[in-house]
């Protein structure tokens, strides 16, 4: 009885937050994208099978050499993809209901995640692929493997995630030891594979190995249990990282800038000392490094219209991550912009300084990139200049519609608390229009006047920012009743 | 200093607010008075221009808040948690709102000095961020925000909600000061018939948006107002 109303509570709170009644378009999108990376996981996983089916001579053992990689990899997207499983305990607390009931309670939530069925889908569609060389044991062995193994990775990742809110290193550990796996992986050192295939290969031909594998779920539980038991108020869990001294405190040469600067300093605390901004922040290395994964394959290099949307994302990906939201970041404190002794425009200028500085000193990092050519540098710099020139002004208007209160205390991977489907409609212009720029020149072989018209563009926008400027403080004095009420709407 | 002009709010065709004349001299302590949904919150949100009125306006120095924004050079206010920044220490607040307004850092201490007793020690060298504060101290922070630029309007929204009973005091007698020293204009709303009593000349009473009294402070007005707000029993 008292499981079915915390179930009925836990619906309302689903289906009653403002959240759920207001994103429609982005469920559509997120729902469509999932259908179709799903019909991908499936046909991919068939073709596996039938691959493995015909070319190998024993397509179990073959199979079992890289589980443990499986179980890796999904290890690692759920780390990213899981939400961890929350509950307003509060409420709760001085209610006659048993401590212990309430935490398991929070820890079956993951049980039924819909992320749960695609490592299985993905097996059963290798299973199919695989179906003349599998007796009826050996498959329902894979289905149990894989199912027990997900659950414990699936608890593993809780574990470390919820550990991670109050020690943020152990994200640093994380990612350091899947790394170390890689490359141990890599170079041979360890061999990941016969591990792997010893260990799942044991335990295909004694079922009984599969109680091994269900105690280490158990032990993952119970992890799980003993750190929500013993922190349930959740007093260490909500808070943190407050009472350290920062380095932004003495930073005291914005204040040259007057007016700009103190607004540009604010936003820069903003960025470092909220899990959600500070997330972005820790991404932002990540766009800088983009090139490597294109630039060292020799095919890409010759596409020019590629190599444009990597230049524009270089220097530009962490401002379009984190302009189109500008205003929607202080919706905390909307209301003291609005009636602070300032003029609309230095407020919007310090955002506009700010793209401009982050934007220019991840291009200079990027200029080794010149390794790759000196073509590679002039794209890179004209799609720079376009981004400080146009995009940048493109983003704090744009910016001007959003209006939905942003709450700065979530961690930003995959959070789309805030965000609308517009935003994935309002890229396409930013990273599309340069290209669309170059296609016709290039089309008659002369792609450096492309080129350089995309950053005669640019130049054009740095001249006449003031009077483009002037433009968003108008659009964004007609819209500041509609943002500052959907700001204060939580 | 101020005048509302047939001024009208509504929400989903429902009127939240709708005063036909209202004109507060510079200098006044005014106090406003309703219960919950009277529209107290709204009109100074009006008076500050962060909603649109659907008709009317309101006058700032004779000129219309929503046109120009000259009344923010004058005007400090504390509505609600939406004035602070949350990540800031309170030194790093203040020192924000001091830059934005031209006080300098010397000034700034001055008021520390002065508001000694009103923060305790509370308030500063607490190396906490403002979000980790409570709702009593917050509400501190965002008041000692508001009066920084040392304005001539002030505008304050339940000043007297969270805070321990010590800080009522103090604050009252801080707003009678201010009052009289600078000769400030002053807005300010109470759910304390008391509090309010004290502190203003003149007591306005919302009630569904509209004005239903408007009394100059005499001897008699505490009286008067529990009158007005006595729940009627049923017979």
């Amino acid at each position: 009885m008292k499981n079915f109303t915390l179930l009925s509570h836990q619906w309302k709170a689903a289906t009653r937050s403002v959240a759920a009644s207001k994103s429609v378009g982005i469920k559509i999108f997120m729902g469509f994208i999932f259908l179709i990376l799903f019909l991908e996981l499936l046909g991919g996983g068939f073709y596996l099978g039938s691959e493995l089916a015909e070319n190998s001579k024993d397509p179990v053992a073959d199979l079992s050499r890289y589980v443990l990689y499986f179980f890796l990899a999904i290890l690692v997207i759920r780390y990213m993809l899981q939400k961890l499983p929350t509950f307003m305990v509060t409420p709760y607390l001085n209610l006659p209901i048993k401590k212990n009931k309430l935490v398991n309670f929070i820890l079956t939530k993951p049980l039924f995640n819909g992320l749960n069925i695609l490592p299985l889908s993905f097996a059963l569609a290798i299973s199919t692929g695989l179906h003349e060389h599998l007796d009826a044991y050996t498959f329902w062995m894979i289905v149990a493997i894989v199912i027990i193994g997900d659950l414990f990775v699936n608890y593993i990742s809780i574990y470390i995630k919820r550990v991670q809110i109050k020690h943020e290193y152990i994200f640093y550990i994380f990612l350091a030891s899947v790394a170390g796996f890689l490359l141990l992986d890599q170079f041979k050192i360890v061999n990941f594979q016969g591990i792997s295939s010893n260990v799942f290969m044991k335990v295909i031909q004694n079922p009984l190995w599969l109680l091994a594998g269900i105690s280490i779920f158990a032990i993952a539980y119970y992890l799980n249990f003993q750190l929500l038991y013993k922190h349930f108020s959740l007093e260490d869990f909500g808070k943190g990282d407050s009472n350290q001294r920062s380095s932004l405190e003495n930073l005291t040469y914005l204040d040259r800038f007057g007016k700009i600067g103190t607004f540009a300093l604010l936003e820069l605390k903003m960025c470092v000392r909220n899990k959600r901004t500070r997330t972005m922040l820790f991404m932002a290395p990540l766009f800088l490094l983009y090139g490597l994964f294109f630039y060292t394959k020799p095919s890409y290099l010759e596409m020019n219209g590629f190599l444009i949307f990597i230049g524009l994302f270089i220097s530009g990906g962490f401002m379009m991550s984190f302009g189109l939201y500008f205003f929607a970041w202080e919706s905390g404190h909307f209301d003291l912009m609005l009636t602070a002794n300032n003029t609309y425009k230095d407020y919007i200028k310090a955002k506009y300084f700010l793209m401009l500085s982050t934007s220019t000193i991840i291009f200079l990092l990027s200029t080794f990139y010149v390794y790759f050519g000196i073509e590679i540098l002039i794209i890179n710099s004209v799609c720079f200049l376009f981004n400080i020139g146009v995009n940048s002004l493109l983003l704090l208007y744009f910016a001007t519609n959003n209006n939905k209160h942003m709450d700065l205390s979530k961690g930003s991977m995959f959070n789309y608390q805030g965000v609308g489907g517009q935003h994935f409609v309002l890229m396409i212009p930013l990273l599309v229009l340069p290209i669309l720029i170059h296609l016709p020149f290039r089309a008659f072989g002369q792609a450096n006047i492309g080129f350089a018209l995309i950053g005669a563009l640019g130049i054009l926008g740095l001249l006449f920012r003031e009077k483009l400027l002037d433009l968003i403080t108008r659009r964004f004095i007609s819209r500041r009743y509609l943002m500052s009420e959907g700001f204060r709407n939580k | 200093m101020i005048q509302i002009d047939k001024l009208g709010k509504a929400y989903n065709g429902v009127k939240v607010l709708d005063i036909e004349q209202l004109e507060i001299p510079q200098g006044q302590s005014f106090g406003l008075v309703g219960n919950n949904g009277a529209g107290k919150t709204t009109l100074f949100r009006l008076v500050l221009d962060l909603i649109k009125a659907d008709q009317g306006q309101v006058l700032s120095k004779d000129i219309a808040v929503n046109k120009d924004s000259q009344w923010k050079k004058y005007t400090g206010s504390f509505l609600d948690e939406g004035f602070l920044i949350d990540f800031l220490k309170p030194e790093e607040y203040f020192s924000f709102i001091a830059d934005i307004n031209g006080v300098t850092k010397d000034e700034l201490h001055v008021f520390y000095d002065d508001f000694a007793d009103f923060f305790g020690d509370e308030i500063l060298n607490k190396n906490k961020y403002i979000r980790d504060f409570s709702k009593g101290n917050q509400k501190k922070i965002g008041l000692f925000g508001a009066i920084i630029s040392q304005p001539e309007v002030l505008i304050l929204d339940e000043p007297f909600a969270n805070l321990d009973p010590s800080s009522q005091i103090r604050l009252k007698s801080l707003l009678k000061d201010l009052q009289l020293k600078a000769h400030l204009t002053m807005l300010i709303s109470s759910h304390d018939l008391n509090h309010i009593a004290e502190v203003s000349d003149r007591i306005v009473i919302l009630e569904k948006g509209k004005l239903v009294k408007d009394l100059l402070t005499s001897k008699n007005t505490l009286g008067e107002l529990e009158g007005y707000f006595k729940p009627e029993t049923s017979k």
